[in-house]
């Protein structure tokens, strides 16, 4: 690990650490009293309004992807990096009128498997799983390196130590209060976000001269303002589809979707992209000014929370932690609650034991909120690479997943070839764009292959799907 | 005799300092590429504070100090075409081994051709939705 010296003292660090970690425990209990039925632990009891759903989707998406990420992507990609982090937005955009297609289609759904095993069937649907959960754990072994980092960065507390509490923090609230606690928190936690992001920008532009960054950049770091930097060119695309696939695939999402009250999810999922749109370019923004502030980047993935540290000084710093531990729980939250919700309904109760009742569901729920917490501790713990290298492995699989899932909501004809295939050769030949051109290009390959390979199964195949079969109250009367 | 003492600690405190600034040096490969711009360097050795220089010459003629101070790590992005050359040391000590970083962008054909596709895949699955959530009513 790089050393480099800390912002706050440990102690400090460790009290915050404390009071943050109480304070969700102890909503994440609070809330969880609502949960009386599975209905109430994994969707809420279906019915968030529009002010928990906006914060929720928002707080969700501001994870440590934004705040450390898009502040990765100013420092690696320049000017086009932070606007192909901003992109992102565009996943929460196009799915608005997916919510209420969703919601509609699937009044009494639970999951992202339960559409694709009733519209594709079973082949299909193990396939995609695959592709689902992988991803999901991705983005949580991501979340949870991106906490052990931050902590040892700001306040020197031991990446292996901070790792694991935030990763068990998470765990317990979840355990406790399902999706009404993690909705509950993200709206609290997306508050302290905005507001630590107006102190960190206001902080930022009183300390700094835009034209005197302007000049560092140009001198220290070049190629960062140049428009026709090649990186940088094929990353915006390729993150807008990373978006795109991510948010159109995860039960992350769908879970959501399915626990907004009718007719919200289109607004919900707007009103968040629309708050969600700036925060990755001020974030962004802030990396580009470390050369001038004379800030030493130690890792590419720190550059946010050194530079607003450096900015705002050891006060400042206590917020950065506050903004940066809530990006991280209520992602990490979100991640847990939807993951399990999908093991447990689509591989238990689908798979293995159909006539579970809800006592059993939820205590196999817990088991395996608290198996995802300890595996991802365990890969968490030697540290596999940057964030990016980490999360955007499972970037061709997501982008492979935005046309079966978009055609199979929309097209009669979309069929489980298409489906199946544009999923397998999408993920397979994105995956060697991965290692042969860089990880910037993996999901915009990706996307295409199965976008080529739906539209020609489509053509060759055409399926007259019944759009009743997906709503499984009806079918079963 | 303690006079003698302090001598023989104060020689062996020189020879352990020299012995560790003489230690650092990069982590890795000497020889790196940066299809990108960009690269982590990280180096080892005990001190508290480092000197990293970057130069375009391997023989360090024209340098420029990148970094100073106790950490031991830096990032460097932006960088255009060409080769680079990098060497740390700690304190007074010696210099470290070098570290060549040859920066090669990738082809702008190849981004720009993807950056078509990317475009064209964005549109469609657009045009899908829009005209999907339009004309399809919620459930038929």
């Amino acid at each position: 690990m790089n050393h480099q010296s800390f912002i706050i003292s440990p102690e400090t660090g460790w009290i915050l650490l404390a009071v943050l970690s109480a304070l969700w425990i102890f909503l994440g209990v609070y809330w969880g009293k609502k949960a009386k039925n599975m209905d109430g632990f994994m969707l809420a009891g279906r019915n968030v309004g529009l002010a928990f759903g906006a914060a929720t989707a928002m707080a969700t998406w501001v994870t440590s992807n934004t705040t450390m990420l898009a502040p990765q992507f100013a420092l690696q990609l320049g000017i086009w990096g932070m606007i192909a982090y901003s992109t992102a937005s565009f996943g929460l955009f196009l799915f608005a009128p997916l919510a209420n297609r969703i919601k509609a289609l699937m009044p009494t759904g639970y999951t992202s498997g339960d559409f694709i095993r009733l519209r594709y069937g079973k082949f299909t649907w193990y396939v995609f799983l695959v592709i689902s959960i992988f991803y999901g754990f991705t983005w949580l072994v991501s979340m949870g390196m991106a906490g052990g980092i931050l902590m040892n960065a700001i306040a020197g507390i031991p990446y292996e130590l901070g790792m694991t509490v935030i990763l068990g923090v998470c765990v317990v609230y979840t355990l406790f209060g399902g999706l009404y606690a993690v909705i509950g928190t993200d709206f609290i936690q997306s508050l302290i976000i905005l507001i630590g992001i107006v102190v960190v920008g206001v902080g930022v532009l009183t300390q700094v001269d835009f034209g005197h960054i302007y000049i560092n950049v140009l001198d220290e770091k070049p190629m960062l303002l140049n428009a026709l930097m090649p990186a940088a060119i094929m990353s915006v695309f390729n993150n807008l589809l990373f978006g795109l696939g991510e948010v159109f695939h995860s039960n992350v999402w769908w879970s959501r979707a399915f626990a907004m009250r009718e007719k919200i999810g289109k607004k919900a999922y707007l009103l968040s992209g629309l708050f969600w749109f700036p925060v990755p370019i001020a974030a962004g923004f802030i990396a580009l000014t470390s050369g001038s502030l004379g800030v030493n980047i130690t890792s590419p993935d720190m550059v946010g929370p050194l530079v607003a540290s450096h900015v705002l000084g050891q006060a400042g710093a206590v917020i950065v932690f506050a903004v940066f531990f809530c990006s991280l729980a209520s992602s990490i939250d979100s991640l847990l609650a939807a993951t399990s919700d999908l093991i447990t309904e689509d591989i238990y109760r689908k798979m293995i034991n159909p006539k579970a009742g809800e006592k059993l569901l939820r205590k196999v729920s817990a088991g395996i909120i608290i198996g995802l917490g300890v595996l991802a501790w365990a890969f968490c713990m030697p540290r596999i690479g940057t964030l990016a290298t980490v999360l955007f492995f499972a970037g061709p699989m997501v982008g492979s997943t935005i046309w079966p899932i978009v055609t199979g909501l929309f097209w009669r004809k979309a069929n489980a070839k298409g489906a199946m295939l544009g999923m397998i050769l999408g993920s397979s030949i994105g995956l060697v764009a991965y290692f042969q051109l860089g990880w910037y290009t993996a999901s915009l390959i990706g996307a295409a292959v199965s976008m080529v390979t739906v539209l020609v199964c489509t053509y060759l195949f055409p399926d007259d799907f019944e759009w009743n079969t997906l709503n499984e109250s009806k079918s079963q009367e | 005799m303690v006079s003698k003492l302090s001598l023989a600690l104060g020689i062996y405190c020189w020879a352990m300092s020299v012995v560790q600034a003489q230690e650092v040096e990069f982590v890795g490969e000497s020889l790196q590429v940066a299809p990108s711009g960009y690269i982590q360097l990280d180096w080892s050795g005990e001190a508290e504070f480092f000197w990293l220089e970057q130069a375009k010459d391997s023989l360090f003629e024209e340098t420029k100090v990148i970094y100073r101070g106790p950490d031991k790590a830096s990032f460097v992005s932006g960088l255009l075409d060409g080769q680079y050359y990098y060497r740390v040391k700690a304190n007074e000590g010696e210099w470290s081994n070098v570290l060549q970083v040859q920066v090669q962008h990738q082809s702008l054909n190849l981004a720009l051709t993807l950056s078509g596709l990317g475009l064209l895949v964005f549109s469609l699955t657009s045009v899908v939705i829009i005209k999907g959530s339009r004309s399809t009513p919620s459930t038929s």
